[in-house]
């Protein structure tokens, strides 16, 4: 294979199969997008990304890890990393290959291209055929084809049945708008109207269009991004090869906006107490002859063994906050640190031994949230992962959210980790109420969801989402029930058994500050 | 299904759920199809990541099995946890308090150096430590705060030696060594930091920068505006310190080298004494000898009070100046019109106080911190000293020998002119002046020329006891040449006139106002210039034509545009009384039209031919304006002149040059008169005994102001440096005439001009092309005038140094230099 790259130019944007091994250790040739090459020592490096896998397995590969023989080109406007149609954030590519790819290839597309399910296909009705030849020559400033010119008189194309005008695109959309599917080209022309233009901005829910050209500073609350304005090839690409933290590694999963001469860096040392980023262990040992740091610089608010919760003002500590941050970035992917840390609160999770208060995990909260988020960033450091912390963390949330008597739920996008625990979390602590329930009066016991709220402090969507998940809710005979299968019970019952990490609320010294009054965060 | 037919109403949060086991549902199945009806929730996730491969194979794993199994989880990249030497950097003694640790406000702040040793720099310190005395922390903290005192440019080694604490030997070692990492270093510090927020806007997309401020409204608005306030209050406190460290700093300095002078005096003192040099000759000799060795730098300071004072005079005249602070400030007002007093009385001071500064005095004192002016600490050179003067080297200084009179207080009133409560009788004529329309033509009587909007003149009208007298004012009576030609030294203007009149008439004599006046008694007045005589006077047009953009600009700071009355001719107001009698035949074109113009033009073409022939002729008689009476010949002998002494004088006017070059000659050397009017006559009447002028300038006290040959003469005064760029001038139909080294901008650009009448705008430049052509075809001087331009254009550059207070007083007085 190694012969066929040096034979074929691979550039970005192409697609084709990647060796990489399964949790089995077993060969796989997932799809992979080719973002970026680099070449190190005379080897050629390739950064992929798996298709329909999480970004945080992206990684650089040789080339003989490639299968030259399914390569696909990418479109001529793949190579700005924009949104074509719903594919989000992963890259475009051949979507529409009969018109860019040549027919030899042709055959090859249909192989490896598994189409996702949710990708290119219009929801147009029968007529996305004719629509879309009508608007290819109109956008395309000089007609490529002669035979199309008879189709470009047509003025309107319609689309849902709703006409739509077409108006010949400002020059700066051209690009833009010649790489999109058909239906997001419509969707390019409609703002192109000259007096929604300049001052279009998507909506919300249009979260592809809401990167095209225009930087937009992310919204000021909370610390989550579900828009796409940092999709740049920089921001895809992980940048920090390697962690050292403490006794761990860790292999950084997204990328984190450490200072840019640190990221050449083979290892990026951190100070294990105060997160300081240093460039070589040579600094960090200098680093910890002065740094007398044994634990988050914050109030510890909860310990119950060797767990201990320590609250952290974003505002009054930012050093500490921002170097937390910066490495929470490594391992959450919409993580934004586009702002200062100042409205938020951070309680980290530490373990202790001998050598001081070890940081586990931490999630991060406002201080005022005005969309009942408790939390806001969630995570356990890779080490420490999959061994229960992760719930840890969150009954914690719960618990300082039952402290303030609120209902709270944690800030969106999750992350697929992120839903997987939540709905663990809140699984286990929904049953566990509906399993205490006894009968009442020899009566059917019955809850309320907003009382199953109230005791858990999950907010009430999250508690009806759970129910549903878990395939709880029935409707019988008029009215809904909840019923409690045996599977379902049988796995609660042994879940619980393993959870032994639990948060005791009497070990929890917290009284919750009005902020608000503060006129400060 | 057929249970589907009736619709599930929602989901009441508020509803009590009963709970049921499955096993005691047993037809449960039967109503699963319509548990559809409670709407899905999201998950919260993003829609493509939902759909993630790992993640749903995660799902579905759970679903089916009820929980995880280990080889279906997601998958992510591995961490070790196997660090070696983690043991031996992280210290292993720490116990745990008893108490909730609970932080301590400020406890965190420790005075430790942000940056830290690496590897390089330890080889650094280990070898300095051979030499000197350091530590690795101490080499921190040096770097430390070498780095977070350097902004955008980097801190240099006297600033260093100011941050630092050390000695300055080692400063320097560390300096250049963290001079030289900085270089190297791409980053821009060596204490890593994250990417800041850049001021302009232009960070918004550096994926780089994180933790921008945020500065939009927040949730919590409360207070906001006073954090902010008060944030900026402790920006500028902190400012205001750091200023007063750096002024007290310099203030250390100063009174070092002070300390230093004392130490020196002392000890030269004591050497005298050692020698018996009681009388100071040894101290003469040495100072004399140290002359030699080097060249006395000659402070700026001393060198413009030299010239300010030989100057004055008309310095003070035109500037009008109060040399004292006592002058009332009503006074000023009139000063203006009395300037030539002065002039003309010579050198007549008036007795009384001499006021003696006490600096003059204070020579060789030691200035104190207190008495010393504050500029001082923070300029040294003089010319930061001279943007701090708003006078500039103009400022009003003393001079060593000098003895300065004080204002008389009691002549202070009494002037006609003044108003009567300082004693005068605020005559009219003194106010108005007589004023004659040239289309009707009539005489008004008194009035007074303002320029109005847009340019306009208005004629403020005011009543006399002998209006009637005036309106039967013939002007043609006042066009015959007058009595006798004024002196050279009153052909300035007519104010110059009136007032040197009024000062060598008596002032006080009421017969002149009070008694009745009769017409052949005024006419004798205003022939004998005695009172001014403002007729609107219409330019002859070779004039315009080869007006000058000087003459726009004299136009200009002699406020004189268009009169309303004379057809929107730009008129001569002060010289009109003496020029009218020479350009009688001129002055009859008064309102013309566009056929008239044209004919004119012809004539003028004529004309000029006629001069330039003349000029040829007359290029070496030493003729002066007295002599020749016609304008016309004004003309072309001023021209020729221009070019003769442009021949003549290269090399005379180098001798000349350096002969001025002390006197009040700076003035003349490669500078044009500041007004063109003014201190141009001044200047030649000066320098006119001198045996080394050449001839030209006294034509120049007779040359129009107002005629082309202004420029002419203002240029032979320029030494001849106005020359060369005056015949580019000619040449280019947009002019930019630098006269001298002091860059007067007089851009005309053709057909643009405002103030000229619009008809004649672009005819005017390309007349003066002509006559630029016509020159150089006719003359056969100007060829030699141009080969000796370049020499003589090296003159004002050698005596740039000198003449720079000149200049900067010419730029003082024309305001208007930009004509367009």
């Amino acid at each position: 294979m190694a012969d066929n790259c040096s034979s074929v130019e691979i550039v970005e944007g192409c697609r084709l199969p990647v060796l990489r091994k399964n949790q089995e250790h077993e060969d796989e040739w997932p799809l992979a997008e080719i973002l970026s090459l680099k070449e190190v020592s005379g080897r050629k490096l390739f950064y992929v990304h798996y298709i329909d896998f999480n970004k945080r397995l992206d990684e650089w590969v040789t080339a003989d890890r490639l299968d030259m023989k399914k390569l696909q080109f990418p479109k001529k406007e793949a190579k700005t990393p924009t949104k074509n149609g719903l594919s989000g954030s992963r890259p475009s590519s051949p979507e529409r290959p009969e018109r860019e790819v040549v027919p030899k290839r042709k055959e090859v597309v249909p192989l490896v291209t598994p189409v996702p399910p949710a990708t290119p296909v219009p929801a147009l009705p029968s007529s996305t055929e004719t629509s879309q030849a009508a608007v290819f020559p109109v956008v395309r400033e000089p007609p490529p084809f002669k035979a199309r010119e008879d189709l470009e008189p047509i003025p309107t194309v319609t689309t849902n049945g709703t006409a739509r005008r077409l108006i010949p695109p400002q020059p700066g959309r051209k690009r833009k708008a010649n790489c999109g599917g058909p239906d997001e080209m419509i969707k390019v022309l409609q703002y192109n109207k000259p007096q929604s233009a300049a001052v279009f901005l998507p909506p919300p829910e249009d979260s592809q269009d809401s990167s095209d050209g225009i930087p937009t500073a992310p919204r000021m609350t909370g610390s989550l991004v579900s828009d796409r304005s940092h999709d740049d090839i920089i921001t895809r690409m992980k940048n920090i090869e390697c962690i050292e933290l403490g006794r761990h590694r860790l292999k950084p999963w997204y990328f984190s906006p450490y200072p840019q001469e640190l990221t050449t860096l083979p290892i990026l040392y951190l100070c294990e107490f105060c997160l300081k980023y240093l460039k070589s262990l040579k600094c960090l040992q200098r680093h910890l002859t002065k740094c007398n740091l044994r634990h988050p610089p914050g109030n510890e608010i909860y310990r119950k063994g060797t767990i201990s919760f320590f609250e952290i003002d974003g505002r009054k500590n930012k050093n500490y906050s921002q170097n937390l941050c910066l490495l929470a970035k490594c391992f959450l992917d919409h993580k934004t640190l586009y702002y200062d840390t100042d409205p938020f609160l951070f309680y980290v999770m530490t373990e202790y031994d001998s050598k001081g208060f070890h940081i586990v995990g931490y999630f991060s909260k406002e201080k005022e949230s005005t969309e009942d988020y408790n939390v806001a960033c969630i995570l356990t450091l890779p080490p420490y992962q999959r061994r229960g912390y992760g719930k840890l963390l969150i009954e914690f949330s719960y618990e300082l959210s039952k402290v303030e008597g609120k209902t709270g739920t944690p800030e969106k996008p999750l992350s697929d980790l992120g839903l997987l625990s939540y709905r663990s979390y809140w699984s286990q602590t929904i049953l566990e109420i509906l399993m205490d329930l006894k009968p009442d009066n020899g009566e059917r016991p019955q809850i309320t969801i907003n009382e199953i709220s109230e005791i858990t402090s999950v907010k009430k969507e999250d508690v009806i989402s759970t129910l549903q998940y878990l395939n709880l809710i029935n409707y019988y005979k008029g009215q809904y029930i909840l019923t409690l299968s045996e599977e379902i019970v049988d796995g609660h019952e042994k879940a619980m058994q393993k959870r032994h990490l639990r948060i005791d609320p009497k070990c929890l010294h917290f009284t919750p500050k009005d902020w608000s009054k503060r006129g400060k965060w | 299904m057929s249970k589907l037919s009736f619709r599930a109403r929602a989901l009441d949060a508020s509803k009590p759920l009963p709970v049921f086991r499955c096993e005691d549902l047993p037809d449960l199945h039967e109503y699963a199809s319509i548990n559809r009806a409670v709407p899905q929730m999201p998950t919260g996730m993003e829609k493509e990541e939902e759909s993630e491969h790992h993640l749903q194979r995660a799902i579905s794993a759970q679903q089916v099995y009820g929980e995880k199994r280990d080889n279906m989880v997601i998958p992510v990249p591995e961490a070790e946890s196997n660090i070696t030497y983690y043991d031996s950097i992280y210290p292993g003694d720490y116990k745990m308090p008893k108490q909730l640790i609970h932080i301590q406000p400020f406890s965190l702040d420790t005075e430790q150096p942000d940056y830290d040793l690496d590897l390089e720099d330890e080889v650094f310190v280990n070898k300095l430590k051979k030499k000197m005395d350091i530590s690795y922390l101490q080499f921190e903290e040096m770097i430390d705060r070498l780095e977070k005192g350097s902004g955008q440019q980097l801190v240099s080694l006297p600033e260093a030696k100011l941050l630092l604490k050390e000695d300055d030997e080692l400063i320097k070692e560390v300096f250049d060594y963290w001079s030289r990492k900085r270089k190297n270093s791409k980053a821009n510090s060596l204490i890593p930091t994250v990417k800041q927020e850049k001021r302009d806007g232009s960070s918004t997309n550096d994926p780089y920068v994180a933790f921008r401020r945020r500065t939009e409204k927040m949730q919590t608005r409360k207070n906001r505006k006073n954090d902010e306030a008060s944030y900026e209050k402790m920006l500028k406190l902190r400012r205001d310190l750091s200023r007063a460290v750096t002024i007290l700093e310099m203030i250390k300095r100063r009174e070092k080298s002070k300390r230093e002078l004392l130490h020196l005096t002392l000890e030269i003192f004591e050497k005298r004494n050692v020698m018996s040099d009681f009388g100071g000759e040894v101290m003469a000799e040495v100072l004399a000898e140290r002359a030699l060795v080097r060249p006395q730098i000659i402070p700026l300071v001393p060198l413009t009070n030299q010239y300010r004072h030989q100057d004055h005079m008309d310095l003070k005249d035109y500037k009008s100046k109060p040399e004292k602070m006592e002058i009332p400030r009503q006074k000023r007002k009139y000063e203006k019109k009395q300037k030539v007093l002065p002039l003309s009385s010579g050198s007549s001071h008036h007795s009384g106080p001499v006021v003696f500064n006490a600096k003059d005095l204070n020579q060789y004192d030691f200035p104190s911190s207190d008495d010393e002016p504050f500029s001082q600490l923070h300029s040294g050179s003089s010319e930061a000293e001279e943007e701090n003067d708003p006078d500039g080297a103009y400022a009003f200084r003393r001079k060593a020998g000098c003895q300065y009179y004080a204002a008389r207080q009691d002549q202070a009133g009494g002037w006609p002119w003044s108003g009567p409560w300082e004693g005068g009788l605020a005559e009219d004529r003194f106010r108005y002046s007589l004023t004659t329309l040239t289309v009707p033509r009539r005489c008004l009587g008194m009035a007074r020329r303002r320029v109005g909007r847009g340019g306009r003149v208005l004629l403020d009208r005011a009543y006399t006891d002998y209006d009637n007298v005036f309106h039967g004012l013939d002007p043609e009576m006042l066009d015959l040449p007058p009595p006798a030609s004024p002196p050279a030294s009153f052909a300035s203007t007519s104010e110059t006139n009136t007032s040197v009149r009024s000062s060598s008439s008596p002032f006080k004599d009421p017969v002149s106002s009070s008694s009745s006046l009769d017409l052949s008694q005024i006419l004798l007045n205003i022939k004998s210039c005695r009172w001014r005589h403002f007729r609107p006077r219409t330019l002859p047009l070779h004039e315009l034509d080869e007006a000058h953009p000087l003459f726009r600009r004299l136009s200009r700071v002699l406020k004189r545009p268009r009169s309303a009355s004379a057809g929107g001719r730009p008129c001569a107001w002060e010289v009109s009384d003496k020029q009218s009698n020479k350009s009688c035949d001129l002055s009859l074109f008064s309102a013309f039209t566009a056929e008239q113009y044209q004919q004119h033009q012809e004539e003028l073409a004529l004309m000029h031919k006629q001069q330039l022939e003349q000029a040829q002729l007359q290029q070496h008689a030493n003729s002066t304006a007295n002599s020749t009476k016609s304008l016309a010949n004004m003309l072309d002998q001023a021209s020729a002149q221009f070019a003769a002494s442009a021949v003549v004088t290269a090399d005379q006017l180098l001798a000349l040059k350096t002969k001025d070059d002390l006197g009040p000659g700076g003035g003349v050397n490669g500078v044009i008169p500041p007004s063109g009017v003014y201190k141009g006559l001044h200047l030649s009447s000066t320098t006119s005994p001198s045996p080394a002028t050449p001839a030209p300038p006294t034509t120049t006290l007779t040359s129009t102001l107002l005629h082309p040959s202004t420029t002419t003469s203002a240029a032979r005064n320029n030494n001849g440096t106005a020359h060369p760029a005056n015949t580019t001038t000619n040449a280019t139909a947009t002019t930019q005439v630098l006269l001298g080294n002091n860059s007067l901008r007089l851009g005309v650009p053709a057909g643009k001009r405002i103030h000229a009448p619009r008809t004649l705008g672009a005819t005017m430049s390309t007349s003066a092309l002509k006559l630029a052509h016509a020159a150089t075809a006719n003359c056969q001087k100007p060829k030699v005038a141009t080969a000796s331009a370049s020499p003589l254009d090296m003159v004002p550059r050698e005596t740039r140094e000198q003449d720079k207070p000149a200049l900067n007083s010419l730029s003082e007085n024309t305001v208007a230099m930009e004509v367009t």
